[in-house]
């Protein structure tokens, strides 16, 4: 990942990364461009979206433009690309429809260009303006328009992102819809039956289901609420937990490609099998070889006490920290 | 149907009885049974008597995005802290219950006032009842801060965490199991049930609070965040009790004191020397032996009216001779090591500082090793060289006072009686309670049986076994005349004692302990006798006794 000095007119990042394309794991190509900002989160943003702290007000289309450049210097032909933007892709106050189509000439002859957006600029108008080799990325998270709206703030409901998904099939583009998994103010077990009934919601609109833990990220209510205790990020058990029970549920495939997996902010176990559970979620996310989710740990008994203490408790806080003395008496 | 039945502080007892069930408190809820907490597909049910409610949604609000407003649910209120300002508790319900209290034990500061706002809001009149909050380690502060009822979950949470809860704290171990952890939470709740019918829950709080860091802040942020609340449930009298941490020195009754002597406690004009003691393991102080043996050579003659015996002692500061008998004087019980913490320095200076000013002619000072704790604070002479109470110590003792009330004029022990009465009543009640008993009023009596006349009519007498003046029907009067410590009952002839459900309203500064006036609607004055709960208890609580009568109309 490469992050330069924030000038309007560098991307925020770009990097390079394995994906699936056409049934293969394929090279692909992530930009992240800076833009002017989500409009959401301008109004209120989400609980858990840290991204805006990458948006500038000074970006200008030319600014885009420049930035699009400085990728295509860096292009090596990549099969996919993905573009993202910490907000919309087809929101115009973001991307305008002249440097939209210019990014979609430029990667119109790759298999796949992966872009997101709020499902409100995802009209059947904007879609059928892309490309057919475009994948729309759907911030679903939820299925429950109450963790929608108490949890995320997300400011559509979940009926809102399927429409969006229906359309964009309907149009013939592909559909990648995002689940969170652990948004705040809900147990770990509510969250891993949460996550799950999404991804069987998104299943019908969907081609890939990418399940996200939720990572702590800065200036954040989640932030807030995990200084205070009051949020534990999910243990990777939960995440294969939920790919596990989707597996063979869903016919969409079942990716996560956790962000900050095995620190304290991201999805964790205890520490001494993250390494290997997150390679195993990777593997499984290339192969859908359900025996690649299985990982053996002494750890996965702590994660079960942990699901009955936080029941036994009633809080979605963090229980380790509610409940044990760190410098409690131990024998050496 | 709810009763308080034992009280200790903030600490208390209480049957509550529902369609069901009765439920004794303290307790710790189990799974099963009338009183339970259990858990199930939707989370926690709790189950009071024949009526069962479900305490977590799928979306729970944790503490800092409060605040919530409650939510009824029949004769229950569930709460969430923190709870919403303003927030009224219905007439009819009797249990409160706390749904987020694990969230508290992540902060100290957050859990002191969560308990105080939800004891506000649930007032005297409703069980208190907060499943996920405490262990054994921090159980008996929590039920001193006036929870009424926890449950096992930490504890078995504890277990499942791979930890031992035990009362001195937690320890990892291979045998922890939830049946071990949940019976030292009820072992625990046992005896903080023998320690609140004792009157001492809050040694047993200062025993449990140095577990852990979380329990020491708990109990320290409780001292300095809820003195106000603290102060209203303590007890005007009670029986000994122990000083024997640092955060003891803190506790509602030595705090109580010092807060009430620097507010009303002035002291007898006419004592013009100052004469300064140390303190006695016996109480009261002047039924020790080194104390009578101070008396010894003070009472020598009739320059003793114009001496004023004040004891420098921890925790309390200083207690004026004419105060040792009345509480927490008469109770406290500390080690004395010779050694002061800076605590104890500060208060000892700060209180005498306060009598000092109000004006002596001469200081005599007794102290001996300890004098050096206030010698600066004025010009003072030392008498106790060699020991306090050798022969030559005592002899020059008697020397400096005779020396010092050289040339001032005597005063009379009726006068000295009537003063030193008027700073008493002063402390127990205030300056203008005192001045309106004492109006044409002499003293008779041998100390501490002092008796206050207006002519042939008594209006009060002091005791040790009181630790107070008790009241006539008399003083009774005055006190209804001038509207404090009156208990308002409806018409109906008082027999035994007044009953909670008879009183109409109540002098919300009652304390437990204290003299009241009984008064009818009408403003006559009814009977007069001791305040068997506080005066917000008379108005909140429908059974119980509220005043022990002593004297009828």
């Amino acid at each position: 990942m490469e992050r330069r000095g924030r000038r309007p007119s560098d991307p925020e990042a770009l990097w390079k990364e394995k994906d699936m394309s056409r049934g293969e794991a394929v090279d692909a190509m992530v930009l992240i461009l800076r833009t002017s900002g989500c409009s959401w989160a301008k109004k209120r943003g989400c609980t858990m979206c840290g991204y805006n702290a990458a948006s500038s007000a000074d970006v200008t289309p030319d600014h885009l433009r420049a930035q699009l450049e400085k990728a295509m210097a860096r292009y090596d032909g990549e099969p996919f690309v993905k573009v993202y933007t910490s907000g919309s892709f087809l929101d115009d106050r973001e991307v305008p429809p002249d440097v939209r189509d210019d990014i979609y000439s430029a990667f119109s002859g790759c298999e796949r260009l992966l872009f997101e957006s709020r499902p409100e600029y995802a009209t059947r108008d904007a879609l059928s303006q892309a490309p057919k080799n475009a994948t729309l990325a759907l911030g679903l998270e939820s299925s429950d328009p109450i963790v929608m709206r108490d949890c995320i703030a997300k400011g559509f409901t979940p009926a809102d992102a399927r429409r969006a998904g229906v359309d964009a099939k309907d149009l013939g583009l592909s559909v990648r819809s995002y689940v969170l998994l652990k948004p705040p103010y809900i147990s770990e077990a509510n969250a891993i039956e949460d996550a799950v009934a999404t991804g069987i919601y998104a299943d019908g609109f969907s081609d890939e289901i990418s399940i996200n833990p939720v990572n702590v990220q800065k200036f954040t209510e989640v932030e807030r609420l995990w200084r205070a205790g009051e949020f534990r990020p999910p243990w990777i058990w939960s995440l294969i937990e939920v790919m596990s029970r989707l597996h063979g549920n869903v016919s969409a495939r079942v990716m996560s490609s956790p962000s900050g997996g095995g620190s304290a902010r991201g999805v964790h176990n205890g520490g001494c099998c993250d390494a290997k559970a997150l390679a195993a979620v990777e593997k499984y996310s290339f192969s859908g070889d359900a025996d690649d989710l299985k990982v053996d740990c002494g750890c996965r008994g702590k994660w079960e006490s942990y699901l009955r203490a936080e029941a036994m408790l009633g809080t979605p806080a963090d229980v380790d920290r509610c409940v044990v003395d760190g410098m409690a008496i131990r024998t050496r | 149907m709810f009763e308080v039945t034992h009280r200790s502080h903030r600490g208390r007892s209480c049957l509550l009885t529902l369609p069901g069930g009765t439920l004794s408190t303290p307790a710790s809820l189990g799974a099963e049974g009338p009183f339970s907490v259990s858990v199930g597909e939707g989370g926690r049910s709790l189950r009071l008597g024949d009526s069962v409610m479900r305490l977590d949604g799928k979306v729970s609000k944790t503490k800092s995005s409060g605040p919530f407003a409650p939510e009824i649910v029949g004769n229950v209120a569930l709460i969430r802290m923190p709870i919403a300002p303003g927030s009224e508790k219905p007439k009819d319900v009797e249990a409160v219950v706390v749904t987020n209290a694990a969230e508290l034990r992540l902060d100290p500061r957050a859990a002191v006032e969560a308990v105080v706002s939800a004891r506000e809001y649930a007032g005297h009149g409703a069980a208190l009842i907060a499943p996920g909050l405490a262990d054994p380690s921090n159980a008996a502060i929590y039920a001193c801060m006036g929870i009424d009822a926890f449950d096992d979950s930490v504890a078995a949470a504890m277990a499942e965490m791979g930890v031992l809860a035990l009362p001195t704290g937690q320890v990892f171990s291979d045998d922890a199991t939830i049946e071990g952890n949940v019976s030292e939470m009820r072992r625990e709740i046992g005896l903080i049930r023998t320690y609140i019918e004792a009157g001492r829950l809050r040694e047993l709080a200062e025993i449990r609070a140095a577990s852990n860091p979380f329990n020491v802040a708990l109990l320290r942020l409780f001292d300095s965040l809820a003195a106000d609340y603290q102060e209203k449930a303590a007890p005007a009298a009670g029986g000994p009790f122990r000083c024997n941490t640092t955060q003891s020195l803190m506790g509602p009754d030595p705090a109580g004191y010092r807060r009430r002597f620097v507010e009303k406690y002035r002291k007898p004009a006419h004592k013009r020397i100052l004469l300064l003691l140390p303190c006695s393991a016996r109480k009261p102080y002047h039924r020790s032996k080194s104390h009578r043996a101070y008396s010894s050579a003070v009472h020598t003659a009739g320059h003793d009216t114009l001496v004023h015996e004040v004891i420098l002692t921890s925790p309390l500061g200083v207690v004026p001779r004419e105060l040792d008998v009345f509480f927490p004087a008469s109770a406290y019980d500390i080690p004395v090591t010779g050694e002061w913490k800076c605590q104890e320095r500060e208060f000892i200076r700060s209180m005498l500082a306060h009598l000092l000013a109000q004006g002596y002619d001469a200081v005599v000072s007794h102290l001996g090793d300890d004098a050096g704790l206030v010698s600066d604070l004025a010009p003072m002479v030392e008498t106790a060289k060699a020991g306090q109470v050798s022969r030559e110590s005592l002899d020059a003792l008697d020397g400096a006072l005779r020396e010092a009330a050289e040339g001032m004029p005597k005063v009379g022990y009726p006068e000295d009686r009537l003063e030193t009465t008027r700073s008493m009543l002063a402390f127990q009640f205030d300056a203008a309670v005192a001045d309106a008993l004492l109006d044409g009023a002499e003293i008779r009596g041998k100390y501490p049986y002092w008796k206050v006349f207006r002519g042939k009519e008594q209006v009060c007498m002091a005791s040790e076994e009181r630790g107070m003046f008790s009241m006539t029907l008399a003083g009774a009067g005055t006190l209804a005349r001038m509207g404090v410590k009156t208990v308002t009952v409806g018409d109906f002839d008082i027999k035994g004692s007044v009953f909670a459900v008879g009183v109409l309203d109540a002098d919300p500064s009652i304390r437990v302990g204290e003299e009241v006036a009984v008064v009818s609607s009408s403003g006559s004055v009814v009977a007069t006798g001791v305040a068997a709960m506080s005066g917000r208890e008379m108005v909140d609580l429908a059974r119980g006794v509220a005043v022990r009568i002593r004297h009828r109309a």
